[in-house]
């Protein structure tokens, strides 16, 4: 276990020195990043305070706070590693993961990070810390403790699509579908139409990563809830493991 | 001592989507794929012993990478039997990762943005090599290389050379016991290709490593191997010393010729293989019965200026093997 603590504190410094080697083009980003987050606030905040999501402001700013950690985490980390994972099949560098002695997934996992949703991240908490006056402790503890699983969640089955990738080669675009899929998130599941709902719940986790973490703070969720999401993290890491392990077979690699 | 790598009658079989050109066969493409069975290694079989460096030799095409990848447990055998230092290849463990490697002269592992050293660090943390020992392999190696004064530089401002100097160092920061190399040396200018094959063999050498090597480059496989193992079209040709491929598919001898005035090839033709002429110089094989014979006429006859005989280059020894595609 900490072998892997080490590559994950390794790999996280390598990305950021990544980012900063291009210091224009970090800024560019950053800046980019905040507006278009500030922009996201606003219309929610708007939608919150005409009634229409059926949510105090405070509980508003929950649901957003979560929304806006989990589409910051996409930016910085879902969305790279997926790209990264299909350029490594695409150019015939998978090779470099598939012969380390560590779980090719777990390395797959964290090869790279982007500062484009960093300012998603900050965003988030500071939404959080807003929001705070509608949560109750305990309740507040156990939505944080949520957060953790409910992203690993989100990141799995994201990664579990991306499989496809081994033999489609490209998936850039279906990494721009589970990010957009995810996102909408940011409106809690219950204000969509039921079939929409009912397909945001039960086939894309949309609701297990990103909302449930937000009504486990809010106390509309019970403790099961986070129980919930740990076996969820456990059920996905199996079956990404196991088809991981026959898309392998099935690699027949870029000629070299 | 037990052998380190046993293949056994290994077989790989690829599907490959064709596609027909123009619009309607990329609709055709889009609908309905059609797929074609590529038999890349047929029934090869082979072993090595411990602290053995073998060349392994083909053409483009031959299997000779689709090989190394069923060794190294990159790829899944069609059919046959692989064991690499006890271990099935395709299981992956950990036990035998740590202990092989695999170079690709065409593929680079380093983070082409960040200084050498930011790899190095990641790698010795998924080898779990214990901080005093990483810098300990780190002096050595760069030492070794010399590339002490890169590794601090990023990697897309190294040069092919410098660049490939440290990804053998990134490839071999773990000490593997087994080393795939596969066209170490490619692209790299004489003086690379040198400090490349010294440092191989130093290597292999003070470790005692067993390496099975791919080069196009005849100098890398005459400094470094003793035994070549000779594949064409998936299929095994030779496995063998190099002094018994050369005796076995070279029964001739190079004959360089030193000409008062040039001669077309036709009127050299008469005295053996024109392999080669260019201006005053010419190259001709000739059967070692008929050599003393045919060295008598020449001068006789022809305006000789200087004459040479000589083994023939290893690389035409190889490609006629591969022309002619005889069996072992």
């Amino acid at each position: 276990m900490g072998g892997y603590l080490r590559v994950l504190a390794r790999s996280a410094a390598a990305a950021a020195a990544v980012w900063t080697a291009y210091r224009a083009d970090f800024l560019a980003a950053l800046l980019g990043a905040l507006v278009e987050t500030a922009g996201r606030v606003a219309a929610l905040f708007a939608l919150v305070r005409a009634g229409v999501l059926d949510l105090a402001p405070d509980e508003g700013l929950v649901y957003l706070g979560v929304a806006s950690i989990a589409i910051g985490f996409f930016r910085c980390v879902v969305g790279p590693n997926l790209v990264a994972f299909s350029e490594r099949v695409w150019e015939g560098s998978l090779e470099f993961v598939l012969l380390r002695p560590k779980h090719p997934v777990f390395l797959l996992l964290v090869q790279t990070a982007s500062p484009w949703g960093l300012p998603d991240l900050l965003a988030g908490a500071a939404l959080l810390g807003l929001g705070h006056r509608a949560l109750g402790a305990q309740a507040a503890v156990l939505g944080s403790l949520a957060i953790g699983p409910a992203l690993l969640v989100a990141y799995l089955f994201a990664f579990l699509l991306a499989l496809v990738g081994f033999f489609s080669v490209h998936v850039h675009n279906l990494v721009h579908l589970v990010t957009g899929l995810f996102a909408a998130g940011q409106y809690p599941v219950r204000a969509y139409a039921l079939p929409v709902r009912v397909f945001l719940t039960f086939v894309v986790p949309v609701y297990g990563a990103v909302n449930l973490p937000a009504e486990l703070a809010l106390g509309r969720v019970g403790p099961a809830g986070l129980l919930g999401l740990w076996a969820g993290v456990a059920v996905f890491w199996l079956l990404t493991d196991r088809l991981f392990r026959l898309a392998v077979r099935a690699y027949a690699s870029a000629s070299g | 001592m037990e052998d380190v790598v046993v293949a056994e009658d290994l077989s790989k079989t690829y599907l490959v989507a064709e596609k027909d050109p123009g619009f309607l066969g990329t609709l055709r493409h889009f609908v309905r794929r059609r797929y074609k069975r590529i038999e890349a290694v047929k029934g090869v079989s082979f072993r090595l012993r411990p602290g053995e460096i073998v060349g392994f030799l083909g053409p483009n095409g031959a299997g000779k990478t689709t090989t190394l990848k069923m060794l190294a447990g990159l790829l899944y055998p069609s059919r046959g039997r692989v064991r690499v230092l006890g271990y099935a290849p395709f299981e992956r463990r950990p036990g035998f990762l740590k202990r092989i490697t695999l170079v690709m002269g065409n593929k680079a592992q380093l983070l082409w943005d960040l200084p050498v050293l930011d790899t190095l660090r990641i790698n010795a943390a998924v080898y779990d090599i214990p901080e005093p020992e990483y810098r300990r392999r780190v002096e050595r190696f760069a030492a070794m290389l010399e590339i002490e004064a890169i590794l601090t530089q990023p990697v897309r401002k190294l040069s092919l050379g410098e660049r490939m100097k440290a990804e053998l160092m990134a490839a071999l920061l773990h000490h593997p016991r087994v080393l795939f190399l596969d066209e170490p040396t490619l692209g790299l200018d004489v003086n690379a290709q040198a400090a490349v094959r010294d440092f191989v063999r130093r290597y292999a050498r003070e470790e005692g490593a067993t390496v099975l090597l791919t080069s196009h480059y005849m100098a890398d496989i005459e400094a470094l191997a003793e035994r070549v193992i000779l594949i064409h079209r998936g299929r095994l040709l030779f496995d063998g010393g190099l002094r018994a491929l050369v005796a076995r598919f070279a029964p001739y001898k190079e004959v360089r010729l030193d000409l008062e005035a040039p001669l077309e090839p036709a009127a050299l033709a008469p005295y053996g293989e024109v392999v080669g002429v260019e201006g005053q110089s010419a190259r001709l094989l000739v059967e070692k019965p008929r050599l003393t014979a045919a060295v008598a006429r020449m001068l006789a006859a022809l305006p000789v200026r200087d004459l040479a005989v000589e083994e023939p280059p290893l690389e035409e020894v190889i490609g006629r093997v591969f022309r002619e595609g005889r069996l072992g």
